[in-house]
């Protein structure tokens, strides 16, 4: 057994941080976007377009169906055009956005269509316009499932950058399969998943209390 | 009195079905409008078209000597804000308190944040809930949601109250307090209200007039003591059986009278 290399764990931790954190939020708002274009396009919408909707939920759904190794190597050309380079840390939350994404539109979608449609006749009525709608009846009403299903894409992305490492992103996926599988030094692995274990831990907890805090109903 | 809601000639389909079939009325400012019919006889679709949430497929609807059928989606939204509507389920917004739920449509209508929620704290103390500015929707009653419904239609001063099965989620008692608080409003301020209802014994305390719907036509239209007194379609007849407002009549001249039993 060797010593834990501290510095590199603490280094792959800011990486896997970076890259969980950047990748979440463009997929927070890209997420959030598509989701309510689907949510008010949909059949029970406040603007049903279901030739439109249609549409765009075969794409989410494509892109849902790429496998993360598959989509990570074949984004490379979009890469290398957005970061510059298709190699490190921020070359990796190209792809890990784009797979976050589509992941929560769909989870995002299904809080906001949840919302009791009567509340946005009500807004209707009282001479509210579809923004004021979007604004005042299906963000607030759906928010606490809003952010449940962020942190469950958050957990999501920090599995996912795990095989980051394939486009030398590091992080600590990555630590743990060089140093651990690659050089037999299983406390490396286990340092890893305790470090990962805590961090989810803490994600689930905040987002848990956040969601409670949001809910009055 | 003027007449504030004129109908005419009111037609709305969906599909094959005519849920609204050739209507026409006419109800004079400040009055209680009820309009009775079992589920499916085209009530809710009938009070829809009133504030343009439906489109009729024929027919106009006037409002306050203002043709509203037809208008492009932005004016409509402008004659909304100007007619309350209140809901069965009260359709509240549980992430909003009950001062914000109540100051919402003066928000939208851009009135500044400070006078919109001054305006409905008045209206919160009108309707008898001046204690419950800050609980959310969620910590009231039934009656007491039914109450900020009601403080939130008339936050815009409307000449018009839509009311759609307003108390039917409601128990009889808290029906009562509902419809006498409608009542007190009807009188105190003139506003002109029109309720759909499938129960007899609620236009019976608050109506004015009445209209009889069934299968998305008006069978009776008149006076609500007219239509207690001499009912004149089978219609109202069966339902005020159905209520207990009428004696049972012989088998053979209704065979289908046993419903009462």
């Amino acid at each position: 057994m060797s010593d834990l290399p501290y510095s590199d764990l603490f280094t792959c931790f800011l990486q896997t941080l970076q890259m969980v954190g950047t990748a979440g939020a463009i997929s927070l708002a890209a997420g959030l976007l598509l989701a309510l274009i689907m949510a008010i396009t949909g059949p029970r919408g406040i603007t049903p377009q279901p030739k439109f909707h249609l549409a765009l939920g075969t794409l989410i759904n494509a892109v849902r169906s790429v496998p993360f190794i598959i989509l990570l190597v074949a984004l490379i050309p979009l890469t290398r055009l957005i970061v510059g380079t298709s190699i490190g840390t921020a070359a990796a939350i190209v792809p890990l956005a784009i797979a976050a994404t589509p992941y929560y539109a769909r989870i995002a979608e299904v809080s906001l269509r949840e919302v009791d449609p009567g509340l946005a006749e009500a807004v209707r009525a009282m001479g509210g316009s579809r923004l004021a709608i979007i604004r005042h009846v299906l963000i607030p009403e759906a928010l606490p499932g809003l952010i449940s299903g962020f942190v469950v894409t958050l957990v999501t992305l920090i599995g996912a950058s795990a095989m980051a490492g394939v486009v030398g992103a590091g992080g600590l996926g990555d630590l743990a399969i060089r140093y651990g599988y690659d050089e037999f030094q299983t406390n490396v692995v286990v340092a890893v998943v305790v470090v990962l274990i805590a961090f989810v831990w803490l994600l689930q907890f905040a987002g848990d209390r956040l969601a409670a805090l949001v809910n009055h109903k | 009195m003027p007449n504030i809601i004129e109908v005419a000639n009111l037609s709305r389909r969906f599909g094959a079905t005519a849920a609204v079939e050739d209507i026409s009325f006419s109800q004079t400012e400040g009055s209680v409008l009820g309009i009775i019919g079992r589920s499916g006889a085209g009530k809710s679709t009938l009070l829809r078209c009133l504030n343009g949430l439906e489109r009729p497929d024929e027919g106009t609807v006037t409002i306050g000597g203002e043709v509203i059928t037809g208008l492009p989606e932005r004016q409509l939204r402008a004659v909304r804000r100007r007619i309350g509507m209140i809901f069965q389920h009260f359709n509240l917004l549980s992430a909003k308190t009950v001062l914000d739920n109540v100051a919402l449509p003066l928000r939208l209508a851009g009135t500044p944040r400070a006078a919109s929620r001054a305006r409905a704290a008045e209206l919160l103390d009108l309707v008898g809930l001046s204690d419950k500015l800050n609980a959310y929707p969620a910590a009231l009653s039934g009656g007491q949601k039914q109450r900020v419904g009601i403080a939130r239609a008339l936050a815009p001063e409307p000449r018009l109250l839509l009311c759609d099965e307003a108390t039917s989620a409601l128990d009889p008692e808290t029906t009562l307090s509902i419809l006498d608080l409608l009542r007190g409003i009807n009188r105190r301020f003139g506003l002109s209200i029109v309720l759909i209802t499938h129960e007899m014994n609620v236009v019976r305390q608050i109506a004015d007039q009445l209209l009889v719907l069934s299968g998305g036509n008006i069978v009776e239209d008149g006076a609500m003591r007219d239509i207690f007194t001499k009912p004149r379609s089978a219609e109202a007849r069966l339902m005020l059986r159905a209520a207990g407002f009428l004696p049972e009549e012989p088998a053979q001249e209704e065979p289908y009278v046993r419903l009462a039993v």
